[in-house]
């Protein structure tokens, strides 16, 4: 379970997330919608310990993030936006050395490996450079990563940009698979996403959360209009 | 977000100040905790104080005040000196550190024209100077008490590097409580005054010059040195007996062959001297008649910088052929003698007997003649198969009783003559005898000598002959601090790598080199019987006996230019082996060893990827 | 924490080896610390027992060197954007900061194990006062210890490598140089005072102490001290600019 109570992350005079209260239980897939710059990642980097708020609390399976931070971050997997691969490095090499700073012991590593690879088809590339790499399997690497301790939480930033229609229906079936037990928080704008995976929508805007409610629901506030104009709308009512 | 850059700003400012306070803070603490505590590891202790000089700075009760005068911009003109000035300072400090607040130690930079400059002239620090010849450098300092009595360093030359510590602790303890009684010097030939030694006793004792006829030696004279008795008068016999019943000290050189007179005067008659008597009735004889040698100790001696010899009776002592830990202090020792004489003693009662040093257990004797008239490969024929360690100096201290009888007094109305007759000493005396005269001549020890404007700090000696001698003069003189001080100092006989390659190599052509030479000698000899016999008319000058002294300087020549291939050849070589360890060491090892950290990081790489798609595929 | 510092170690150590920076870095060391050696420092014409002539010019070139291991530390990994994924580890900053100095002080000290042919061969075929060599040996380590500190901090501060190396070569050379002359002669102290100063707070004094085979506590403190620091500034810059 995450517990967010009144998180405030503040740049200067730029409030960037401001008063943001939600909780979101085992099972839940829950979808991050906003505009661009509504504080969609610094929430996500509230979440992951990335960076401290400047008030308010993280609680995570009722520990809190910042005392008890690496408890906490043990139970997350996070993949943020882009570019956070070595490039240097080979996919095995890369999973292997996430999993030792994760802790993990070699036959948990080597257990989680094989089923990790072949849920993300890695398989072919598992010994290539990540540089060499086309940008899907970059993003399937990155994603293995993020799951190769097999995290309760795990949250992604706009996990199907630049994969190709096979691949993102694959990975939302995956991704809808893995969220039976563990929470998914997804950021995105894509509103097809969230309709295809989302249980439940939380909408921010200017960092403020503006709606916590489900897709279905959104859909019925503005039943005359796909979900995509219930977001402009409600936006645009913000502001 | 120009807010955003000025709390930026000030959060770095903050932090590097914070750490830097921090850095001070603790830095301070540290250097008042520790101070300039030093350990030094290197195997000569080039930097450490010796245990002597710890003593002299703990015992000093009239305060003293050293002003170095040493230029800031120094190490920036001459980078060489820039270690050696941190040295000297460092050095200074211990002293300081030990004294317990009695040594002062000012340090002042003597800027053009300003009052420490001319305070340094003043005092003589030597100037020299800058690299843009446009002012004056100066690195010297000087060493006050409160009595007044000041010493100075002109200039800390690197030269002298080595002798620092020695030069401060002596002055040191010169400063503090020094017992200045008169040494007396009596010669029986030879320039004397000119020798460096005498310059070096000077520096420390009133030195007073005595006629070897004098028949009375002045209660004043504390140590009497005698330098090569020869045809000594009965006066002075008696005289030097006296001195030694009222408790005089004397340090004494005798030898069968002193070659710094013999050189001058090769048929000098041999020392025959009535002294030989009045040593025995101390309990020491020296046989007049021979030169004692010892191959493992001769001394390489280069004529040219390609003609070596050795000869057996010039020998060079080290730390193991010395007796005297307790009054010479440190183990780092070298004395060097010419051909000295045989030693013996036969003890009286009461009193003690010490040899200093003697040849290791390979000493041998050769007959004095034989050293004299003749060269070093005829004194190696006449080495004898016997060896024996011999003693080449004696102490002797105790009371002893006169040479001379009553009756002979009344005899030869010495009594009115002289001061009242003493016949057992009233004080105890110290006698030391050195088996050679040459000991002090200034090619025995010192490397450099006095240059016209030099001072004693510019010398830089060969071995520790005048340390010993100055030594001694400490001890007899109660200045046993400061004896033991005298040769702790190392002697820096260090080669650097070039010269160790040379002589390496030289080494492995000695044998060939010797052959030459030895050709050359045998020539050379056989020439001068040759010519002997034409000068002696035993043969004729025919044409034959003309192209027979052709074919002497014509093999001569031939020998002379195969020593200059030699000599080539063993630059040559030298050379080759400074280009292989540039070679191996810059080149050879590193690649070899690089190539193979790589080939092993890419077997690493290629093994980790197979245990990767194993694991996959399990 | 030290199964942390050890696979960042690990990680650091593949990065350098794998790619070509590490064999270009050791091959213009050791070509440019025996040239220094052997065509500057008078090998050949000088008593070097201590090895005087390889350890006098090893701050300069460590200073052009190191920087090149540090650069990409920090400025790499902001760069790239690995910084985030790193520090959403369950890791501390503490361990990664450490982690990646160990790295960098170890790459060093590898470079400096390729000059152990020339110690070898000082002692068979020269004198060599080993004692002497190995506190030598000591002082570099140690020198090349604050360097890596100051160059990964230099490079938590730079968002490009190539920046990173400037700032540390330009950095660590004034170090060098610098005596702190200018700065204690403006306070107008005694001497005695401002040459006690100027031992306790010039990097080259320490290291001459070192590397003549006098060994004091103080030289060693001087620069575990500098090391501590830098990495207590290290973490504060990270935390500072991550937030």
């Amino acid at each position: 379970m995450i517990v967010a109570e009144n998180l405030c992350k503040d740049y200067g005079n730029k409030h960037a997330v401001n008063n943001v209260n939600f909780c979101i239980s085992k099972g839940e897939i829950v979808s991050l919608l906003g505009p661009n710059g509504a504080g969609k990642t610094t929430l996500m980097r509230l979440l992951t310990g990335y960076i401290e708020p400047t008030s308010g609390e993280v609680r995570i399976f009722d520990q809190d993030l910042k005392t008890q931070r690496l408890e906490c971050l043990r139970r997350i997997g996070y993949v943020p936006e882009s570019g956070f691969l070595y490039n240097e490095m080979s996919v095995c090499d890369f999973l292997h050395y996430t999993a030792r700073l994760r802790g993990m012991t070699e036959e948990a590593y080597q257990g989680n490996l094989r089923l990790t690879v072949d849920n993300l088809e890695l398989r072919e590339v598992i010994n290539q450079k990540i540089e060499t790499l086309s940008k899907g399997f970059k993003r399937r690497t990155g994603l293995a990563a993020a799951l190769i301790h097999n995290p309760d939480i795990l949250i992604l930033d706009e996990p199907t940009e630049g994969l190709d229609p096979n691949q993102k229906v694959s990975l939302r079936n995956f991704l809808r698979h893995y969220g039976r037990n563990k929470i998914i928080i997804i950021s995105t704008h894509i509103m097809e996403e969230v309709e295809a995976m989302a249980d439940r929508v939380i909408l921010l805007n200017h960092g403020k959360l503006v709606k916590d409610t489900t897709p279905a629901e959104l859909k019925e506030l503005f039943p005359e209009h796909n979900i995509e104009t219930a977001f402009y709308k409600i936006t645009s009512e913000a502001k | 977000m120009n807010k955003r850059k000025y709390t930026k700003t000030m959060f770095l400012t903050a932090l590097i100040l914070i750490s830097g306070i921090i850095f001070l803070a603790l830095m301070s603490s540290l250097t008042l905790l520790f101070g300039n505590r030093k350990a030094d590891i290197t195997d000569t202790h080039r930097y450490g104080l010796k245990a002597e000089s710890i003593e002299i700075s703990k015992q000093i009760d009239n305060p003293i005040t050293i002003t170095v005068y040493v230029s800031d911009d120094l190490d920036s003109n001459y980078p060489e000196l820039d270690l050696h000035r941190q040295n000297i300072i460092r050095l200074l400090e211990q002293y300081q550190n030990l004294s317990d607040g009695k040594i002062t130690l000012d340090i002042k930079n003597p800027e053009p024209y300003s009052p420490a400059e001319y305070e340094a002239q003043s005092l003589n620090i030597r100037a020299f100077p800058d690299t843009e010849n446009t002012k004056n450098l100066y690195f010297g300092a000087t060493f006050s008490n409160s009595e007044g009595e000041r010493y100075i360093i002109p200039y800390f030359s690197i030269q002298r590097q080595n002798y620092a510590e020695y030069d401060i602790s002596r002055i040191i303890g010169k400063l503090n409580g020094f017992n200045k009684k008169n040494i007396g010097v009596v010669s029986f030939g030879g320039n004397i005054e000119n020798l460096q030694i005498i310059k070096k006793i000077k520096e420390d004792y009133p030195v007073k010059y005595l006629n070897n006829k004098t028949s009375v030696i002045p209660p004043s004279i504390q140590t009497l040195l005698i330098f090569n008795p020869q045809q000594v008068d009965v006066g002075f016999i008696y005289a030097l007996d006296q001195y030694i019943m009222r408790g005089g000290n004397l340090i004494l050189f005798v030898d069968p062959y002193a070659e710094a007179v013999g050189e001058k005067y090769p048929y000098t008659k041999k020392n025959t001297n009535k002294l030989l008597p009045l040593l025995k009735s101390w309990g020491v004889e020296l046989n007049e008649k021979t030169v004692v040698a010892d191959t493992k100790l001769s001394r390489d001696e280069y004529q040219t910088a390609l003609s070596r010899t050795s000869n057996p009776t010039h020998i060079n002592l080290s730390a193991e052929q010395m007796n005297i830990p307790n009054i010479m202090g440190g183990n780092q020792i070298k004395l060097t003698m010419y051909s000295a004489g045989e030693l013996s003693i036969n003890p009286l009662e009461n009193i003690e007997y010490q040899a200093l040093f003697s040849t290791t257990e390979n000493g041998k004797t050769v007959p004095a003649e034989v050293v004299k008239f003749s060269d070093v490969e005829t004194i190696n024929n006449h080495l004898p198969a016997e060896t024996k360690k011999y003693p080449l100096a004696y102490l002797i201290q105790g009371n002893f009783k006169s040479f001379f009888e009553k009756s002979i007094i009344s005899e030869n109305n010495f009594s009115e003559k002289f001061p009242p007759y003493i016949p057992i000493s009233l004080k105890p005396s110290k006698i030391v005898v050195i088996a050679d005269s040459d000991f002090l001549t200034d090619e025995t020890w010192n490397l450099t000598g006095y240059q016209k404007d030099s001072s004693l700090y510019d010398q830089i000696p060969s071995s520790n002959n005048a340390d010993f001698i100055l030594s001694m003069i400490d001890y007899m003189n109660n200045n046993e601090s400061l004896s033991k001080l005298h040769v702790s100092y190392l002697i820096n006989d260090d080669k650097n790598i070039v010269e160790q390659i040379y002589s390496r190599v030289f080494n492995t052509h000695l044998k060939e080199y010797e052959e030459k030479e030895k050709q050359v000698a045998q020539l050379q000899s056989d020439l001068y019987k040759f010519q002997q016999k034409l000068s002696k008319r035993e043969i004729g000058m025919t044409l034959m006996k003309i192209q027979e002294l052709d074919e002497y300087n014509r093999r001569q020549q031939q020998i002379k230019e195969d020593i200059k291939v030699l000599n080539y050849q063993i630059q040559q070589e030298s050379g080759q082996i400074v280009n292989q360890i540039i070679f191996a060491n810059m080149l050879f090892i590193p690649m070899i060893i690089l190539i193979l950290s790589y080939a092993g990081v890419k077997i690493c790489i290629y093994y980790r990827k197979k245990k990767n798609q194993r694991i996959i595929n399990e | 924490m030290i199964k942390t510092i050890m696979t960042i170690l690990k990680k650091e150590m593949m990065s350098y080896f794998e790619g070509v920076s590490a064999w270009v870095i050791l091959s213009v060391y050791i070509l440019t610390s025996m040239f220094v050696t052997f065509f500057v420092g008078g090998f050949f014409s000088i008593n070097n027992s201590g090895l005087f002539s390889f350890f006098y010019f090893q701050p300069y070139i460590m200073a052009l060197l190191i920087p090149s291991i540090t650069m990409r530390l920090w400025a790499e990994e902001r760069k790239s954007g690995t910084l985030e994924f790193l520090l959403t580890q369950p890791i501390s900053v503490l361990s990664v900061v450490i982690g990646k100095y160990l790295a960098a002080w170890l790459m060093s000290s590898i470079m400096l194990l390729l000059s152990i042919p020339l110690w070898i061969y000082l002692n068979i075929y020269f004198s060599a006062d080993n004692l002497n060599i190995i506190s030598g040996y000591t002082g570099c380590i140690l020198i090349t210890g604050s360097f890596c500190a100051l160059g990964c901090l230099i490079s938590s501060f730079c968002s490009s490598p190539a920046v990173s190396y400037l700032w540390g070569l330009i950095i660590l050379f004034c170090l060098n140089v610098s005596d702190f002359s200018s700065i204690i002669e403006a306070m107008h102290l005694p001497q005695i005072i401002e040459l006690r100063l100027h031992k306790m707070l010039s990097l080259s004094s320490h290291y001459y102490d070192l590397i003549n085979g006098q060994v004091g506590l103080d030289n060693i403190l001087y620069f575990i001290l500098i090391i501590i620091i830098c990495l207590w500034l290290n973490v504060m810059s990270i935390d500072y600019k991550k937030n």
